[in-house]
């Protein structure tokens, strides 16, 4: 048993490592012939940033399937069917290279009966469709509907009484859908079909060239960095060919009439013209890929991959080692593998409560500290990839992801103060609570970049980094304090180890960090007051956000008053800061949801119906802590009477105290 | 509860001089004044107080769904009493704003009362109890400076706009929360002679009679918020003269939303212009905010004219304006989106300011979070014309705007100063063990 | 008791300071300057046997201020004879020149006069319309829509417009006052006042 305690953090640490490794593995290994990963680090610029070819790969097909991979149906040499899960850069190259093929696809998502009907299609197992399955009448009609729906969703939001059905709302949804798809296909395509490329052929190209940069051609992803420098002279494949060719044509008034009479090919004209355009050879290079791929060679692409991404690095540096950083941590997916060790530190948490406490809460701790560094690799790694140094949060999802590092920050803090797993198991707890928050709206956001471009007002690192942090440092703590309200009434209710000691220490600890959220929740409140100052000269508008941190601010410190003025001690502490959860949410996420104010950073739906639950949940334990009889508490002896010996000085685990002894 | 868990004033490290108050004191001093100072003394009345403060600050939010901020601003935080309706607990419902609202009211403390009762609590609590602490004392003095600001402001703060077509300049300001009534006297060659009338005259059946006005005004309608419409013609206008004849003005209930997008309330009037001290009637106008719109200059207003006495007048409604010594004029108006986006990434006004009696003149680049402060005022970008020809500032006069800065650092560092000692105390305690 | 007395001394001040937020408000009287658009046009309409003359000059109304003298006597000055090699003929007002440019934007001129011979001065530019006297309104109603000005009704034309003897023929001078012209656009042009918004 000795050597088994010994040995047990360690082996776990190990078995930890040893997971991480095997990630990084997957990371890295490439599935293909051609190397996608490497295809995935190429830059693109897409809403209004340049990022990875794998972030909008990811982002695109998750918007269209609701996952970041598809399945491939293909036929294997013995003429058997198979499907094979591919990634989603693997979509994007044949959306570039191969768009027969991309249109095959069955990556559309359709669950609504009465839109499958409309577009012709009958329900099938994983209700996924192919692009080519839909025709361009019933698409047409789509976009009809979906205009229509989209009305009347204008007319809901002004108050008009009228009924959006589901099926209107899922064919907005459908519509959004092919759009996307559209906008990387269309914009991103060189001419069809070369062999028998014709005059014709190109004019019909380029007008639909032309077209389509006037309607989309703002939104869709820019492949081609005519300037690398500046974010500025992007523009898609699609109109970068364009460019080249109206150029020649422009430059070479006869070349219409070479083609007509068959003087030149089309084929031969269009790949001349690009493999000579002045846009220093990017465009040249992606043809070259488009080749390779059409043509199966995967060497000879990887070659080409390889090529631009040099070409890239030698022409901006930080670009090049921002996209591969990105794609990196997109493959990596740090908060996703710190979530999973979370999960296991609970585990172990767990096991302490039924025996040998002591090994199983190193092996947590030392979890729990692997995980908090990757946690921290991910947070930093945001802060580089936006060029934001301690910018913590810049947006919903980015605020959950930094509550939850704080949080296990302090609880470890709490741990090596305290020593009786309490902060630990807080930590672990509202930790996980959070990234899973997180997760799910980066899910809500179905498919949209999680380091969006910032609005005007807001593109300031300055307070980005004091205001935003310290508010939401204040959101951490208010929520830790109020955990560790919970901790205080489910032990004393449902256990029986809630001793004097125990209580007090508790206390004490939910004192100390209320009156850190008192005082970080007051400073971040009052620097988005002088911001505010700064940006319209409204020190305080009573917006729904200020007013929610504001709400905050007056419930710590009505607990610290009723504190100091002896209206209530440790029970009626750890009661009023459980309902300081409810406050913090409302002000976090509940704001949002009003739909009015400056700061609506996020906006939700179904959100609002978890948000109820664990607001409800909160009260409910509250309450319990508030009216259950004491006497019927299982811990009322241990509080009542105290600890049995505890006069030799010695610091033990309290928590643990039956088990260990 | 009290049975099972020790004092925690004792425990703690926290302010101790609570243990001594408010009952001992309360033996000593049988004073009615005294007792009842000491009531407003209490830390019960602390924790009261910022409970209902609390409440009223969710009350005011969940409103906004429905009302202006600045509606909310005046019923809920600027008043002494506010009523609220039950309905804004409906807010969260789907059905909310479609389904008939629910009736009721509540009342409940507004802003002023709970703030002036928490300065009274707070003064109380430091002429009777406190003990020299300079945390604390810097932290509460530092509250009570925040406290006057937030009235300093509500009562003295004007914000207005300012618009300017490039290549133009402006020497006012306006309040697009207040309208005026004004009569001008165009006979002048170079100059306009204007009357400017406050809304807060602008009473329906009031007469309004001034030396400096060339006749009465008898005010039939006002409306806070109006939409106009064709009038077709079986219906007979109220109007006797000016655009009134065409078109009416209907009354609309007052905008909701907050912020920069905010929606402008567009204020319209019928008046009748009497001869000076007669009953006799001139003739009834309509003037709406609509014909003297942000975004148009001047000389592009619709005025309603009126020959009196032989002289030319004009008779307009408009957005209450504050003109000033000095001038801006736009240079250059830029707007920049990210690219590939819709999502404004920075606007910027170059703008030329001229005061020629403080010898002024000079370029200025006004741009977001980078405002431009002037003779007590201070200029910020806000919005900009549909066509991006122009600009639109928010000028703001706040006596007060220094305090919150003031405050912020006094209560920062009090809070600083005082939770630093409590807890290099208690980690000193906990370490030593 | 000093500190009973140091609360009423600090609540006194408040309530001061309270009651003096709560000032009327007054009926006030000032002046301004007149309301002046920035831009102004000035045109000349001269009917002949097939055709309309059209010599306008546009431009910040500051500059059209100071040009105005002799843009009248440019007028004045104006001959026609339908059968000459050059229709029109003229007398250049002092520092006016003749600049070469016979389109804009694919709209023929018969002539572009300058005001100064910097690069940026203010044009008067000399065209002609196939058609007689009855197209003014359009061409007037087109002037106001470039400044930015609701259009006209045929009953308000003789207020907006002058008449005036050029020798033999009746003329018709524009002046109109507005916004300057946007940059030529795709975008129709909204001139229906704040009804239209």
């Amino acid at each position: 048993m000795n050597s088994f305690s010994r040995y047990f953090p360690f082996a776990i640490l190990a078995l930890v490592l040893l997971y991480l490794v095997s990630v990084m593995g997957k990371v890295s290994r490439n599935a293909d012939d051609f190397d996608l990963v490497a295809f995935g680090k190429l830059p693109v610029q897409a809403n209004g940033r340049v990022k990875p070819i794998d972030t909008l790969a990811r982002n695109s097909l998750y918007a269209i399937n609701h996952k970041a991979t598809f399945i491939e149906e293909t036929t294997g040499p013995d003429g058997k069917f198979i499907e094979k899960k591919q990634p989603a850069v693997r979509w994007f190259a044949d959306m570039l290279f191969n768009e027969e093929l991309a249109a095959k696809h069955k990556i559309f998502r359709i669950v609504n009966d009465d839109v499958l009907s409309s577009m012709g299609l009958k329900a099938r197992s994983g209700l996924r469709y192919a692009f080519e399955e839909m025709s361009r009448e019933r698409l047409q009609k789509l976009f009809q509907w979906a205009g229509d729906a989209a009305q009347k969703e204008e007319l809901l939001k002004q108050g008009t009484d009228v009924e959006l059905t589901i099926a209107d709302e899922q064919a907005i949804a459908l519509a959004n859908k092919v759009q996307t798809f559209i906008k990387i296909r269309s914009m991103n395509q060189l001419p069809n079909g070369l062999g028998e490329l014709t005059e014709e052929k190109v004019r019909l190209w380029l007008q639909t060239i032309v077209n389509q940069s006037q309607t989309q051609g703002q939104a869709a992803p820019r492949l081609i960095p005519h300037n690398v420098d500046t974010e500025q002279h992007w523009s898609t494949i699609g109109q970068a060919a364009f460019e080249s060719v109206a150029q020649q044509m422009k430059n070479n008034k006869g070349i219409l009439e070479d083609l007509s009479s068959e003087k030149i090919s089309g084929a031969d004209f269009v790949s001349q013209t690009i493999n000579n355009s002045a846009d220093g050879g990017w465009l040249a290079l992606y043809w070259q890929m488009r080749t390779d791929y059409r043509d199966n060679e995967p060497a000879r692409f990887n070659e080409t991959v390889e090529k631009f991404r040099a070409n890239i690095s030698e022409a901006n540096a930080s670009v090049g080692s921002r996209v591969s950083t990105e794609s990196f941590v997109n493959r990596f997916e740090p908060f996703y593998q710190s979530t999973v060790l979370t999960v296991m530190a609970m585990f172990l948490l767990a096991g302490s409560w039924f025996g040998w406490n002591k090994p199983f809460v190193r092996a947590a701790l030392a979890v729990a500290i692997v995980s908090v560094s990757i946690h921290t690799f991910g947070l930093f790694a945001r802060m580089y990839l936006e060029g934001r140094p301690l910018v913590f949060v810049t947006n919903l999802y980015s605020s959950a992801v930094f509550i939850g590092w704080v949080v296990v920050l302090v609880g470890l803090f709490l741990e090596w103060i305290f020593r009786n797993s309490v902060g630990l198991t807080v930590a672990c707890v509202v930790s996980f609570k959070s990234l899973l928050v997180a997760h799910f709206l980066d899910v809500a956001g179905s498919g949209t970049d999680n380091m969006s471009v910032m609005q005007a007002v807001l593109d300031t690192n300055f307070w980005l980094a004091t205001h935003v942090t310290i508010v939401t440092v204040g959101y951490a703590a208010t929520f830790i304090a109020g955990f560790l309200g919970i901790a205080y009434v489910a032990l004393g209710i449902f256990t029986p180890v809630l001793d004097k000691d125990l209580a007090r220490t508790l206390g004490r600890m939910t004192y100390g960090i209320l009156c850190a959220a008192t005082m970080l929740s007051f400073i971040g409140t009052v620097l988005g007051g002088i911001w505010a100052d700064q940006s319209w000269g409204r020190f305080w508008g009573w917006d729904p956000k200020e007013n929610g941190a504001l709400n905050i601010v007056m419930w710590n410190a009505l607990i610290l008053h009723a504190r100091w003025g002896g209206m209530v001690r440790q029970r009626g502490i750890a009661v009023l800061a459980i309902l300081g959860n409810i406050v913090t949410t409302w002000s976090w996420f509940g704001t949002n949801m009003l739909g009015v104010g400056l700061h609506s950073y996020g906006k939700m739906d179904r959100a609002f119906f978890w948000m109820m639950i664990f607001m409800s949940s909160q009260l409910a334990i509250a309450a319990a802590g508030a009216f259950w009889p004491l006497k019927s508490w299982l811990s009322y002896e241990a509080m009542t009477q105290g600890p049995a010996k505890r006069k030799d000085g010695k610091r033990l685990n309290k928590l643990n105290k039956p088990a260990a002894s | 509860m009290a049975d099972a868990t020790d004092n925690v004033a004792k425990d703690s490290s926290g302010p101790r001089k609570d243990t001594d108050s408010p009952r001992p004191l309360a033996k000593a001093a049988p004073n009615p004044a005294m007792l009842f100072f000491q009531g407003l003394a209490s830390l019960r009345l602390t924790v009261v107080l910022l409970f209902l403060g609390s409440l009223l600050v969710f009350f005011g939010t969940l409103a906004q769904v429905d009302q202006g901020i600045w509606q909310i601003m005046s019923k809920y935080f600027r008043s002494f009493i506010v009523l609220i309706p039950l309905d804004i607990f409906t807010v969260f419902s789907s059905r909310h704003g479609i389904d008939e609202p629910i009736a009721g009211l509540f009342p409940f403390p507004g802003g002023w009362t709970i703030g002036f009762l928490l300065l009274a609590n707070l003064l109380a609590a430091h002429a009777l109890r406190f003990r020299l602490r300079v945390g604390i004392l810097t932290l509460h003095a530092g509250l009570v400076i925040l406290l006057l600001s937030e009235f300093i402001t509500g009562v003295f703060a004007i914000e207005m706009r300012m618009d300017i077509t490039e290549g133009s300049s402006s020497n006012y300001a306006y309040d697009i929360r207040e309208a005026e009534l004004i009569v001008v006297d165009t006979s002048g060659e170079e100059e306009d002679r204007v009357v400017a009338i406050p809304q807060s005259k602008l009473i329906e059946g009031q007469v309004i009679q001034h030396e400096a006005l060339p006749f009465d005004i008898e005010v039939l309608s006002f409306f806070e918020n109006s939409k106009l419409e064709k009038i077709t013609p079986p219906k007979q206008s109220e109007a006797t003269f000016g655009t009134g004849l065409f078109y009416e003005a209907v009354d609309q209930p007052v905008a909701a939303g907050t912020g920069t997008d905010q929606q402008v309330d567009s204020p319209a009037a019928y008046f009748t212009l009497r001869q000076k001290g007669t009953d006799s009637t001139i003739g009834t106008c309509m003037t709406s905010c609509a014909f003297n719109v942000p975004f148009r200059d001047d000389w592009e207003t619709i005025p309603q004219r009126q020959i009196v006495d032989g002289k030319p007048y004009e008779v307009h409604l408009r957005y209450r304006r504050y003109y000033k010594p000095y001038s801006l004029y736009l240079q250059d108006f830029s707007f920049d989106k990210y690219p590939g986006t819709e999502t404004a990434r920075n606007f910027s006004s170059m703008v030329h300011l001229t005061d020629p009696a403080r010898g002024v003149d000079r370029e200025v680049l006004i741009w977001m979070n980078h405002p431009l402060r002037y003779q007590g005022e201070t200029f910020f970008q806000s919005s900009f014309k549909p066509d991006e020809t122009g600009t639109v500032l928010q000028v703001v006069r706040n006596p007060g705007w220094l305090m919150p800065y003031i405050s912020c650092t006094m209560i920062s560092l009090g809070l600083i100063i005082h939770f630093t000692q409590t807890l290099s105390k208690f980690l000193r305690r906990e370490l030593a063990k | 008791m000093s500190n009973h007395r140091r609360f009423l001394l600090l609540a006194t001040c408040i309530v001061g300071t309270l009651l003096s937020g709560c000032a009327k408000e007054e009926i006030t009287e000032y002046t301004v300057d007149k309301p002046k658009p920035p831009y102004r046009l000035l045109a000349a309409m001269v009917p002949q046997l097939e055709k309309t003359w059209f010599i306008r000059m546009q431009g910040p109304r500051t500059d059209i201020e100071q040009n105005k003298a002799a843009f009248d006597t440019f007028v004045a000055s104006l001959q026609f004879d339908a059968n000459a090699d050059n229709p029109i003929q003229w007398k250049l007002p002092d520092g006016w020149v003749e600049s070469d440019k016979k389109t804009v934007g694919g709209f023929r001129r018969y002539a572009t006069l300058k005001v100064g011979p910097e690069a940026e001065s203010t044009e008067v530019v000399v065209t002609s319309l196939e058609g007689a006297g009855g197209s003014i309104l359009p061409n007037v109603n087109r002037y106001r829509r470039q400044l930015g000005r609701p259009p006209l009704k045929q009953h308000q034309l003789p207020y907006a417009v002058k008449k005036q003897m050029l020798g033999d023929i009746e003329i018709t001078r524009v002046d109109i006052k507005g916004k300057r012209p946007a940059a030529p656009s795709a975008l129709p042009s909204h001139g229906g006042g704040p009804m239209s918004q």
